[in-house]
């Protein structure tokens, strides 16, 4: 197991966002975190990655596994070019990690661009020298918040497809935090619905097709209404032999 | 005609200071305007040359830069460390802030008679006095700016495991820049202001001892000099400034920037 997650509650105020989380990642899995808006599938990530502390529960993650980082927006630092930027967590000589650096950025297919500052960048753009700064520094475990979210849907595919390659490169454990459905069952192995005020652990689907999966197949099409149902809080119709409960391993 | 005087970049704003100083010129010749209180520009200008071929002016405008230049490096340095300190800690904030806001509230002439007193007619009276001047502005900008700091490049560096005197220098210092700049820039302004106001109040050399000489010879012409003197090197100075603004700036995603 990479990384554990038992009974996480966060509550901000007096308002509890989320309580009892419980759920575990393996290695080399894609984990996406689903929920509507203000479900507090975001805060589940950053207490994750270490940037908010004040949660209740417990997270172990293993000492030896380095954690990537990669937000909603680009957060580039606007005054360093694209190949700096790359290299900003990054120590020791600088020309090794140049180098390094650029090994990374021909990878999400910004080769051309390590001159640029980050002004001069389409958001797409960006965003791949966001995912190449993450990835330079060799990260067991890659945590993406709405990562695609702001972009066109032709830059988000073309996206998702570069997470797929590097997951399929690196063996890299992703956990992704999406509202998007389409793109959780394309991506993910495991989809984790959180529901509720506060929020709870609703659902750990277990999404068993093959890759490469195709976009528009009937298969995730049924997994998509079924999730759709689910979120409304109908009547459950969909094919149970697809789906495990919380603790029910398929 | 006309279309090339509204597109060119110097040439519509250049007109009116043209006209004025023309009808100036004229006026005075005609003895319109009194030689005694306001001479001619070309009579200004022979002044300057004067004071120029005898060598004085170049040490009057040496010093007043000298001083300048080390009340500035001064007050800065004091800017950048307390202001990096407030603006980062809040602890600092609270333990600092306070008395600065109040020292802040007086103004700055009032220090006069007081340095002049503990220090002196001397250089170090004027070059502290330039650099209290300096210190404010550039303050109060690095604090701004720091606060300022976007939330989410901090968190960033925090993402890559940044604490501390690595996290100011890599993130906070940076993206400050731009208002530690501006800060720079007003900072000169009144440092300008406070030279002034330091060698009216006492000094054997230096352009506003010529204000003064001028004033007491009964010399417009040499005061207006010096004032025209003033105006030239501040505008210079500034340009300075502007130029390293512009060229550590250039990353800027602002209208500006260009």
């Amino acid at each position: 197991m990479t990384l554990q997650v038992k009974a996480l509650g966060r509550r901000f105020g007096e308002k509890q966002v989320l309580q009892q989380v419980d759920f575990s990642v393996g290695k080399g899995e894609i984990v996406s975190l689903l929920g509507t808006s203000g479900c507090g599938k975001s805060t589940v990530l950053r207490a994750l990655a270490g940037l908010d502390s004040d949660y209740e529960g417990k997270i172990s993650i293993p000492s030896d596994q380095r954690v990537g980082f990669i937000f909603q927006e680009p957060r580039l630092l606007p005054w360093k070019t694209v190949l700096a930027n790359a290299t900003f967590g990054l120590k020791g000589d600088r020309k090794e990690n140049e180098e390094k650096a650029r090994r990374y950025l021909e990878l999400v297919g910004l080769k051309e661009a390590e001159k640029l500052y980050p002004r001069e960048l389409s958001g797409g753009m960006a965003q791949r020298a966001a995912i190449a700064r993450a990835l330079v520094t060799e990260p067991d475990i890659l945590l993406l918040d709405e990562p695609f979210s702001a972009l066109d849907a032709f830059t988000k595919m073309q996206l998702q497809e570069l997470l797929l390659k590097i997951w399929e490169t690196f063996g890299t454990t992703i956990i992704l935090v999406t509202h998007d459905i389409d793109e959780a069952l394309y991506l993910s192995d495991r989809v984790l619905l959180l529901q509720g005020r506060p929020s709870t652990l609703a659902k750990d689907l277990k999404i068993a097709l093959t890759r490469p999966r195709s976009r528009g197949s009937a298969a995730l099409g049924k997994w998509k209404e079924d999730i759709l149902d689910l979120l409304e809080g109908k009547e459950q119709t969909y094919d149970y032999s697809l789906v495990t409960e919380i603790g029910q391993k398929a | 005609m006309w279309k090339k005087l509204r597109t060119h970049p110097v040439l519509l704003g250049s007109l009116l200071p043209i006209v004025l100083l023309a009808a100036w010129e004229i006026l005075s010749r005609a003895g319109v305007i009194p030689a005694y209180q306001l001479p001619a520009p070309s009579a200004i200008l022979s002044t300057i040359i004067t004071y120029l071929q005898d060598g004085s002016l170049q040490d009057h405008v040496l010093l007043t830069v000298y001083r300048l230049f080390v009340g500035f490096i001064i007050g800065t340095i004091a800017a950048i460390l307390l202001g990096t300190l407030v603006g980062y800690s809040e602890l600092a904030e609270r333990f600092f802030d306070p008395l600065i806001q109040a020292f802040r509230s007086i103004p700055s002439l009032a220090w006069v008679p007081l340095f002049i007193l503990w220090m002196g007619i001397g250089e170090t009276s004027k070059v502290t006095l330039i650099a209290v001047g300096v210190f404010f502005p550039v303050y109060l900008n690095i604090v701004d700016g720091i606060r300022g700091v976007d939330r989410k490049l901090i968190e960033v560096g925090r993402m890559y495991g940044l604490d501390g005197v690595a996290l100011v220098r890599r993130i906070i210092l940076p993206a400050s820049l731009p208002s530690f700049l501006t800060g720079l820039r007003s900072g000169l302004g009144l440092g300008w202001m406070f030279v002034v106001a330091a060698e009216i109040m006492g000094a054997s050399q230096g352009l506003g001892y010529l204000l003064i000489l001028g004033q007491n010879t009964y010399a417009p012409d040499v005061i207006i000099a010096s004032i025209f003197l003033f105006a030239l090197l501040g505008k210079l100075t500034d340009w300075v400034l502007k130029i390293i603004q512009k060229r550590s700036l250039h990353w800027q995603d602002t209208a500006l920037a260009k």
